[in-house]
């Protein structure tokens, strides 16, 4: 018994270690060819462990625009991530606790629109900000990327709310709070798990978002970090070294970030798709 | 004055409606009406061609190819991806040292950027420099060239596909697996089931809502792939994975605002029609 016990115990370790080879090899590389030196990319047989790590290629994409793209990158996720988790939560407080028949239809428009595939509305988004002369800037981006989170936040966090007793809420409002005072002294503290964790979900959104910016954007005042990358690949070639670089300073924060709020994300993920 | 309580509620939910209103169904009426006309890109004046714009675009080989190569990625990297990562879900279903650690490093490859994740294969995949033909030449083989090859490169975006998206399928998996009633296994084994019909009868029938759940959130999403195969080939070799987010983008790069957003508005239609469809025969339960 034992020793089939140990052969099983085997067998999950092995296939958690190859799990772990596929998952994680992709970034290994990137961090490998980020430090190696131009001769050393494409030679065969290929060169695994660079002779001497350096941090060239770091240097050559911190000279250029990339730090401003970056920079744009955080303005934009952070601007849109607080203002779509604001709206968002205010109108999924609507949806759960003020229930009326025109209520309810309002939500399955919200789902469609859910839905909708992004790439189809780019040339209407574009000719839209280019009306409004919004085209290349902070605005344009910030209204889309809240918009387009809008219905993720109303269907994560009305699920959250739904979580929280209307008992506690009763009693606040007997006690004299205002409606928008009790939701935002108690629903919103009880319900903060859920809202960590869709906060977490929606922050990534605008960080990795690649169609609508590389529409509605056009130069360096506006252009966000994955327009940066993409750009990087030209019809001639590939700036391989400098592109592993921007990726590995463009990744490593959320990742970081990922690790930590791991609990909420986990939560975050599987919401909706597992009951209970 | 006070308001109602139902005045109220529609008060919560008017700044949210109002944006997408503005920014999400009016875009999409646009849509619609743009791929009505012609824009004159000089003035912005816009004429009306009635259903000129649809019918080039139905006389367009490469958009109908476009819905081949995006029904057969959708459909390949999505029972793909459901299969593999109930599997791994089945065999991880026990407890391990560094569990959690394993967990969080497989919910990495979901946070990194499309971009990234293009960029990223498009390296490893080179053809004969990058390190997966370095591998297989070290074995004694020689390796295709996975983006050159019209015939494998679809196969090349699947991989970077189930690398990014498998960690989904897996995590939900798992959670559905942790969620099944214990003491129906003990009573299966008392009855000397084996392991095969405690599967079919017991787990399978638990899992069921969160599999239709996942191919539901999956399909749409591998149905709008746009950024990985942008950056990995562009919809080429030869059209070869040329998806209809790919073509409606070219179209529009290239002007072509008319056929653009003919198409924009049909994959609109379809994608709602479907998902419609999709939600109203799901199991109640699963809408919570």
């Amino acid at each position: 018994m034992s020793k089939v016990r140990f052969l099983f115990s085997a067998a999950i370790f092995l296939l958690v270690i190859m799990i772990m080879a596929v998952d994680l090899f992709p970034f290994l590389w990137i961090f490998l060819t980020s430090i190696k030196s131009y001769k050393e990319l494409f030679s065969i047989p290929i060169i695994w462990f660079p002779a001497h790590p350096n941090l060239l290629f770091y240097r050559e994409v911190l000279e250029g625009p990339f730090l401003n793209y970056f920079k744009n990158t955080v303005v934009v996720s952070v601007a849109s991530t607080v203002l779509s988790i604001g709206i968002g939560s205010l109108a999924a407080y609507g949806f759960s606790r003020f229930k009326s028949r025109l209520s309810s239809k309002l939500m399955i428009v919200v789902l469609v629109t859910r839905m909708f595939p992004t790439i189809s509305l780019i040339v209407p988004l574009f000719l839209i900000m280019k009306a409004f002369t919004l085209l290349d800037t902070y605005i344009a981006l910030v209204i889309v990327y809240t918009t387009y989170s809008l219905p993720f936040v109303i269907w994560m966090m009305q699920a959250f709310f739904s979580e929280v007793p209307r008992e506690v809420e009763e009693a606040a409002l007997i006690d004299g709070s205002s409606r928008l005072g009790v939701f935002w002294r108690v629903t919103l503290r009880l319900a903060a798990p859920g809202l960590a964790a869709t906060t977490i979900l929606e922050l990534i959104y605008p960080w990795n978002e690649f169609p609508f910016a590389v529409v509605l954007t056009q130069t360096a005042a506006s252009k966000t970090a994955p327009v940066g990358i993409a750009e990087m690949v030209t019809s001639y070639a590939i700036a391989w070294g400098p592109m592993s670089a921007a990726s590995i300073l463009f990744t490593v924060p959320v990742l970081a970030f990922s690790l930590f709020t791991q609990k909420f994300l986990v939560r975050g993920l599987t919401l909706g798709a597992v009951k209970g | 004055m006070r308001l109602s309580d139902r005045q109220f509620g529609l008060l919560l939910l008017l700044p949210a409606l109002l944006l997408i209103s503005m920014f999400i169904i009016y875009p999409a009426i646009l849509a619609l009406d743009l791929s009505l006309e012609s824009v004159d890109l000089a003035t912005g004046a816009r004429t009306f061609q009635g259903t000129r714009n649809y019918d080039s675009l139905f006389h367009d080989a490469e958009f109908w190819s476009s819905w081949v190569n995006t029904l057969f990625f959708t459909s390949v990297a999505v029972s793909l991806e459901l299969v593999i990562g109930l599997c791994l879900a089945l065999m991880l279903n026990t407890q391990f040292r560094g569990r959690s650690i394993f967990r969080a490093l497989l919910t990495l490859p979901l946070m990194v950027a499309p971009v990234v994740i293009g960029l990223q294969w498009r390296w490893l995949l080179m053809d004969p420099t990058g390190p997966v033909n370095s591998i297989i030449r070290d074995l004694g083989f020689v390796g295709p060239s996975w983006l050159g090859d019209p015939l494998v490169a679809m196969w090349s975006i699947i991989i970077a596909d189930l690398w990014q998206a498998t960690p989904f399928d897996f995590l939900v998996m798992l959670a559905a697996l942790q969620g099944v009633p214990q003491d129906q296994y003990e009573a299966a084994a008392l009855d000397g089931a084996g392991s095969l019909r405690v599967f079919r009868h017991i787990t399978l029938p638990h899992l069921v809502p969160s599999i239709l759940v996942v191919l539901l959130i999956r399909s749409m999403d591998a149905f709008r792939i746009f950024d990985i195969v942008y950056i990995m080939t562009g919809g080429g070799p030869a059209g070869a994975t040329n998806t209809v987010a790919v073509y409606i983008y070219r179209r529009f790069s290239f002007l072509d605002f008319g056929r653009s957003s003919a198409a924009s508005f049909i994959v609109l239609l379809t994608i709602v029609a479907v998902g419609l469809f999709l939600i109203r025969i799901f199991p109640r339960e699963t809408q919570r």
